[in-house]
């Protein structure tokens, strides 16, 4: 442990170290936000002058910590982990995973349009939580969130984060604090114990994991009105785009329902019968066409042992085979003897 | 026509083989002759085998197992025997000592010459002590102890047959060398009284008194040796000193041993010697309870028999190593075969009775090879195998022999020219089996007790099925052969280490003492004999065991006698733990049987009347649990040890008590809880079961099943669960809160109407859920009913995360989660969509949420039925399971590393897929068992586990394959043919390693039995040195601290108002199944430092846990923005060197532990980083 509290740049990031109530440092590596120009599309672009990117966060850091740290250099609009965005699970119980979830209800349909449409769902998820779902008719359903109660989301160790603060002038005053101290920074303490550590967060998590039976019916409830509506309306979309009544059911005059793989006709959007997929559709046709090409050919056999010169070929095969298996448990016991297995005792 | 036949043939063969094509065209200008002889024909003769090879295979092949096992054998054979180069040192040996010994002059003493026998020591000739056997011969005999130069010297037993065979441990080879006393020493009354054993002795004495003299120039070292420690079998042994001469043959590891004989022509009469005649006369005033004046002494006589026959033996030895070729490698089988069991010699405990008793195997291998001598009506003639028989064949044949043969009731002699010198009626005694080869009268297994015999059959038994069964699990050679099978934790049920030095029998005749030669050897004797008429049934097999006897010096007279044995108990789990021996009934008017029982059991016997109405003599065995149950063998021994001999409670020291008492919880706890037991939480499942079953129209949907998948409900939790605490009695306190939640399925019928969503149906469930919590709660009084979410780190939505907690009225928790198939077949989809629009992301929550969809729903509810059908099947299959877990957990591996299911998988393998002989039937034998093969398991090689037996023919198969699993363990059952269900990505290599490590020095510390100094709790007791950290938790608050292995009582009993925060008074809500520990160590484990360390920790109320730092982190790396792992830059001193414009970052471990303080606050009191390993 170096006792030295330098402020260093390491490939072009200022390294500071922070301190909690003890005497360990932990180091931080910051430097201004640069967009990359790379055709990395899916990264959401930051605000250039005013974002701090931040290596080697704690994982038990939060976004109130980090604005605290930075109070005395400007207001913080926002704290993004980049970890959240690669694990989804990390936020479980909050109210917007029931939105992503809505989102991603039709994932299920192996059919390319519908990926399609979830690729495009997905990206509005990542920009804002409101999806635009201009086709439906009539109020869409609010789902009821779980009740919530606020608790430390852990991430994984030496993570990073984005920092955008209100102004450019704030930024570069958080450069040069860091630059300036020579002692390490004191990690700031969350006085209002919004979010506490170690077991009282257990318990917090624990409680809130088990809301009461109203809350729940509730949230099912709205829930799965919410889906059957957006079932709904993506049947009404559907019947809507085409002339034929995709979507519905086809029903024949004897009131049985036509089940059909894909095309226009009948296919059956969201509940009712799935079908066999392609996949197993295409060997099982190409099953039946290899049985038939099978049962065909039948010369191809030849009698075994018709000829003497057969049987005594079959003869030295087998002997040549005894022998091949002996010398082969030879070779392997000869192996064995080396590893002096054989010393019995 | 025939050309044309040829023609084609050959065209045909060119087609068949083009590749050989020109050895085959041959053929054509050779003509016709050439197609009879076929593959003889010139160019193949390399290739194809010859006669002789052919005939070679075959014979492997088909009077041997296969040809590897016979192929086996001609490898492990040349290792057992002496090899060829010592002979020549040692033959100049044996002259240099034949002509010293052929120089002695005579020397004849009265036996009052001795004047220091009245002080009570042995009687000495100068410093050689002479071994004289029980009676000491009184002052005023009439007769003279002598000595003259022998008649004769020659080399007898194995080694002069070239038959000899490697012992164990190391021990030296011998060479035995028979001295013939003169005939002129004895008289023809010599046998009586053991007179011809005090000459015996006294020349003995001699020869080792004139041999270690420096004037004799043979530089050897002599000791005195008796077998069994019977002084009568006192020998003189000769071992070379280090030296100088050029005769010195100490490398060679071996020693030769001198026994006196009697010559053919001497005057005592053979015939006297039957083991129906009494040879001890002697008339002891004290002897009141001698009874009728003249018992046999057969051991007598056998052993003085013993004395005439060496040269007889090894005559027949020869006469049959020439008949029969295979006769000297199945002779070296058996007896390296027994060597491996015990029965022999050896440094650690040896079955009792066959130390030097080689000549067995001898006759064993004789009586299979020359049949047996039909005498009388008394038994079925046994015919005699023919001489082509291989030497595996020859050896299976023994082993057929000694397993069937009844040998309690008939004796057997082997079939011999010219008859048997006494007719077999003579040989009937009490108590004793009799075998008699060809050549020497006397009964080989005299001086075996029947429990060895016993003892001996088990083994054979085992080793037959091994050899019988089919299975590929286990090398029937490396079993056989191989392996040493003297452990005795692994091989004993039970075992009782008895310290015999305080032991006053209460029916102990003189006559007894004098027949077996020494107290010691009738007390073991006796002891035998109680203990197999009191354990009966009980028992499969009951050894006496002890480590035998080795040389002592010449100057100390007697054999030192065995103070401590061990008892080792193989139980017949049908009876074994019966409450109740029954004895004969009261009316019967068999008073003789009655007195016998009553003798038996002394006190504990008395008439009882039973629910049959019949009124029998009995004992009763009163155990308070199925704990104690277990522990009815060891009372019964225990009482007799007590009742017969006065051994004390206290001379006794059995181990089954302290591995109960691991499995045990503090009384404190037990006292707390409504009720406890496996029995009483499965009928409360059945219970909670059948009511919702019964809600019938309530629910939207029927319940068609619920399926348990909890260990408290198989039986294999490692405590028995308990209900939530009485509230009423004492507020719970945080450190013995935690209740088990035992987790259960729920099956609904099939409905069209569930959503074709995965996460719509997550929300269905709690819809179920909910609705089920309500009308619960309605139906029965006192029910509560929570849902809870739970989504570990790194699982999606789309899994399967409510539940239902329920608490009965009778405070058993349960958690209810729904099971709904589609979900199987939506995840498939998505999985198997053969479109590439899925993201990586989508595929990757996919998997993650099937696989736990087949572990929860599908593997898990197999797994407990098959599982709970073992317990039931297997005795001891439960409490195996429970140590093995409690082994694991005290030694920080279960769970994190190895789940609960792997273990059950591992300890089932103990049981089913081996022979039935070899089944453990005590959890502590099960548990060394597991150990054992944990230690020899290669893992590579993946283990299969015949967990749902073979009656159950068809059984659903999950695939559990995955690519890139962590977990190194491959755990194959039925069901589950790629064995990666329990064992996915855990253990990984390091701490397979880990286990295997921890199995070996568990098992090394378990030998300590045979010292007598094991230590159970010793061996769960963790080292900590070789974690890079370990944090201190804090007890008080961390719920499960009362199932620590040294929970401290301290901890409940004062610091009564313990509480964490001001919010965490006592009166806090009880929370089932909360374990923050957990909780802390999965943060830390998945999503934290996932990268960066690997945590160890004991799931059972742990207050400690450790971790090592990931290696590939440990030295300086250039910094990069994905580093994974908490950094710090590199001094730039340091930096110097390296000269490079990247920027190197250290590992920051102060940091790092820090950070793990920081998110355990109020769960840790510190942090120490250990200096274990070396970075």
């Amino acid at each position: 442990m170096p006792t030295k509290s330098s402020v260093g740049t390491i490939s072009g990031f200022f390294a500071f170290p922070v301190q909690y109530d003890n005497d360990t440092r932990h180091m931080l590596y910051i430097r201004a936000h640069v967009g990359s120009s790379s055709k990395s599309t899916k990264k959401v672009d930051w605000p250039e002058d005013r974002t701090i990117f931040m290596v080697n966060v704690p994982p038990d850091a939060t976004e109130r910590e980090i604005t605290l740290l930075f109070k005395s250099c400007g207001t913080v609009e926002r704290v993004v982990f980049d970890a959240d965005g690669l694990s989804e699970g990390a936020d479980t119980d909050s109210g917007a995973e029931s939105e992503s979830d809505a989102d991603e209800a039709g994932s299920n349909e192996t059919s390319l349009t519908q990926a399609l449409g979830r690729k495009r769902h997905r990206f509005s998820t990542t920009g804002s939580t409101t999806a635009p779902n201009t086709g439906s008719q009539g109020q869409r359903p609010k789902v009821t969130p779980l009740p919530v109660v606020p608790f430390r989301s852990l991430r994984r160790t030496g993570h990073t984060a984005h920092i955008v603060f209100l102004d450019a002038s704030s930024c570069t005053r958080a450069l040069a604090l860091v630059c300036q101290h020579d002692k390490p920074i004191q990690w700031p303490i969350d006085e209002d114990d919004e979010c506490p550590r170690g077991l009282a967060h257990y318990v917090s998590l624990y409680e809130s994991s088990r809301p009461p039976l109203d809350a729940v019916r509730e949230h099912a409830d709205s829930a799965i009105a919410r889906f059957d509506f957006d079932l709904a309306a993506r049947k009404a979309a559907l019947r809507r785009e085409s002339k034929y009544k995709k979507g519905e059911a086809l029903v024949d005059e004897d009131g049985f329902t036509l089940v059909v793989r894909g095309g226009a006709y009948g296919q059956a959007v969201g509940g009712g019968v799935g079908v066999a997929s392609r996949k197993f559709m295409d060997e099982y046709t190409k099953g039946a066409q290899g049985k038939k090409k099978r049962r065909k050919p039948k010369e191809g056999k030849e009698k075994a042992a018709f000829y003497a010169f057969q049987i005594h070929e079959k003869k030295r095969n087998t002997l040549l085979e005894l022998k091949r298996k002996w010398e082969q448990d030879k070779a392997a016991v000869e192996k064995l003897k080396s590893s002096r297995k054989f010393k019995a005792y | 026509m025939k050309e044309l036949m040829i023609m084609k043939k050959a065209n045909l063969m060119n087609l068949a083989n083009a590749g050989e094509e020109e050895v085959w065209s041959g053929i054509l200008p050779n003509g016709v002759g050439h197609h009879a002889q076929g593959h003889t024909s010139g160019g193949k003769a390399d290739k194809t085998p010859t006669g002789a090879e052919l005939s070679t295979i075959k014979m492997a092949q088909e009077l041997f197992v296969s040809s590897s096992f016979k192929l086996q054998i001609d490898a492990l054979l040349p290792n057992v025997r002496p090899k060829c180069l010592r002979k020549q040192l040692l033959d100049s040996f044996l002259f240099s000592l034949h002509a010293y010994l052929s120089s002695l002059p005579p020397l004849i003493l009265s036996i009052r010459w001795q004047p220091s026998r009245r002080d009570g020591k042995s009687a000495t000739l100068g410093i050689v002590s002479i071994p004289y056997p029980l009676p000491v011969p009184t002052e005023d005999a009439n007769w003279k102890v002598a000595f003259e130069k022998p008649a004769n010297i020659t080399v007898v037993g194995s080694w002069i047959n070239n038959v000899s065979v490697k012992s164990k441990d190391d021990q030296p080879w011998v060479v035995d060398l028979a001295v013939e006393m003169p005939s002129g020493l004895f008289q023809e009354k010599d046998y009586m009284n053991g007179r011809f054993f005090h000459k015996r002795a006294f020349y003995l004495a001699v020869i080792a008194k004139l041999v270690s003299e420096p004037a004799s120039k043979l530089n050897v070292d002599a000791f005195y040796e008796s077998k069994r420690c019977d002084p009568r079998l006192t020998t003189l042994i000769l071992q070379p000193k280090h030296g100088k001469t050029t005769a010195d043959f100490s490398h060679l590891n071996t020693v030769i041993r001198i026994i006196p004989t009697l010559s053919t022509s001497s005057p005592i009469r053979l015939a006297r010697l039957s083991p129906a005649r009494s040879n001890f006369r002697v008339h002891l005033p004290d002897a009141v309870d001698s009874g009728p004046k003249h018992l046999p002494t057969p051991l007598y006589n056998a052993i003085l028999m013993l004395a005439s026959s060496p040269q007889r033996d090894v005559l027949s030895v020869n006469a049959l190593k020439n008949d029969i070729p295979a006769y000297r490698d199945a002779l070296s089988l058996l007896r390296v075969w027994a060597n491996q069991r015990g029965y022999g010699e050896g440094r650690r405990p040896c079955i009792y009775g066959f130390e030097g008793a080689a000549s067995l195997w001898n006759a064993v291998l004789e009586l299979v090879i020359r049949g047996e001598e039909p005498y009388g009506k008394m038994n079925t003639r046994r015919y005699p195998l023919g001489g082509g028989l291989s030497s595996y064949q020859l050896f299976k044949a023994a082993l057929d022999f000694i397993f069937h043969h009844d040998f309690s009731n008939k004796p057997v002699f082997v079939k011999s020219k010219d008859g048997h010198l006494f007719p077999p009626e003579e040989y009937l005694g009490e108590n004793e089996a009799v075998l008699v080869g060809s050549s020497s009268c006397s009964n080989v297994l005299a001086g075996i007790p029947l429990t060895s015999i016993y003892m001996l059959q088990h083994d054979a038994w085992a080793t037959l099925e091994v050899l019988d069964s089919n299975t590929s699990k286990i090398d029937p050679f490396t079993e056989v052969f191989l392996t040493d099978h003297r452990d005795l934790v692994s091989r004993f049920d039970v075992i009782l280490s008895v310290d015999l030095s305080s032991a006053s029998p209460r029916r102990l005749s003189i006559h007894d003492v004098y027949d077996n030669g020494s107290f010691s050897s009738a007390l073991i004797a006796s002891l035998s004999t109680y203990l197999r008429k009191a354990l009966g049934p009980r028992v499969k097999a009951l050894a006496i065991l002890h480590p035998s006897s080795q040389p002592r010096p010449i100057s100390q007279g007697l054999p030192a006698s065995h103070s401590t044995v061990f008892l080792g108990l193989i139980l017949d789990p049908e009876y074994a733990f019966r409450l109740v021996d029954h004895g004969p009934g009261a009316a019967e008017a068999q008073s003789h049987m009655t007195e016998a029982f009553r003798e038996l059991w002394g006190s504990k016997a008395e008439l009882r009347r039973f629910q049959d109405g019949s009124i029998t003599e009995s004992v009763v065995w009163h155990v308070l649990d199925s704990d104690e149950r277990a522990h009815i063998p060891a009372m019964i021994v225990r009482h007799i040890l007590e009742e017969h001999f006065g051994i004390r409670e206290d001379a006794v020291t059995s181990w089954q008590f302290k591995f109960d008492a691991l499995l045990r919880l503090p009384p404190f706890i037990a006292s707390q809880c409504r009720a406890a037991g496996f029995r009483a939480a499965l009928a409360s499942f059945q219970k909670l079961a059948s009511s919702i079953k019964a809600l019938g129209q309530e629910l939207p949907l029927a319940v068609i099943n619920i399926s348990p998948i909890a260990p408290e409900l198989r039986y294999t939790s490692v405590f028995a669960p308990i209900s939530v605490p009485v509230r009423t009695v004492s507020t719970p306190r945080p450190y013995s809160r935690y209740v088990p939640l035992m987790p259960l399925n729920l099956e609904f019928e099939k409905s069209a109407r569930w959503p074709d969503d995965l996460v719509a149906i997550q929300k269905m469930k709690l819809a179920f859920l909910e609705r089920l919590a309500q009308v619960l709660a309605k139906a029965i009084p006192g029910l509560h009913a929570r849902i809870a979410i739970t989504l570990p780190p790194g699982v999606p939505t789309t899994a399967d995360h409510a539940q239902l907690e329920i608490t009965t009225p009778d405070g058993w928790a349960f958690s209810l989660r729904v099971w709904h198939d589609r979900e199987a077949t939506l995840l498939d989809r998505v999985l198997h969509a053969s479109n590439v629009s899925c993201s990586s992301h989508d595929l990757e929550n996919a998997h993650i949420a099937r696989r736990l969809y087949t572990r929860r729903f599908i593997a898990a509810p197999l797994h407990h039925r098959a599982v709970a059908a073992l317990y039931h099947r297997f005795v001891a299959f439960g409490g195996t399971v429970r140590l093995v877990k409690r082994w694991l957990a005290a030694h920080w591996l279960l769970r994190l590393h190895v789940s609960e299911e792997a273990v059950e998988v591992l300890c089932a393998a103990v049981f089913v897929g081996v022979g039935l002989a070899q089944v453990p039937t005590t959890r502590e034998r099960g548990f060394a068992c597991v150990v054992r093969l944990l230690r020899d398991w290669n893992w590579l090689e993946g283990m299969s586990v015949m967990l749902y037996g073979i009656s159950e023919q068809r059984h659903d198969t999950y695939s559990s394959a995955v690519s890139g699993a962590k977990g190194v363990w491959m755990l194959k059952t039925e069901a589950d043919p790629d064995g990666r269900m329990w064992t996915m990505d855990s253990p990984d290599v390091v701490a397979a390693l880990r286990v295997r490590a921890l199995a070996q020095a568990t098992h090394a510390y378990l030998q300590g039995i045979e010292s007598g100094l094991l230590d159970v709790s010793g061996m769960f007791v963790h080292p900590e040195d070789d974690y890079d950290f370990v944090v201190k938790l804090q007890p008080t608050v961390h719920p499960r601290h009362f199932q620590n292995i040294t929970a401290d009582p301290s901890v409940w009993a004062k610091n009564r108002r313990a509480s964490i925060t001001g919010s965490e008074s006592s009166s806090a809500p009880l929370r089932l199944g909360f374990d923050p520990v957990e909780m802390y160590l999965d943060d830390l484990t998945v999503p934290c430092l996932r990268d960066t360390a690997k945590f160890f920790y004991d799931p059972l109320g742990g207050d400690r846990f450790g971790g090592i730092w990931d290696p590939s982190i440990t030295r300086p790396v250039p910094f990069r923005v994905m580093n994974r792992f908490s950094s710090i830059p590199v001094p730039k001193e340091h930096e110097k060197g390296k000269g490079k414009d990247r920027n190197f970052v250290n590992f920051n471990e102060s940091a790092v532990l820090s950070e793990i303080v920081r998110m355990g606050e109020g769960l840790v009191i510190g942090s120490k980083a250990g200096g274990g390993r070396k970075k």
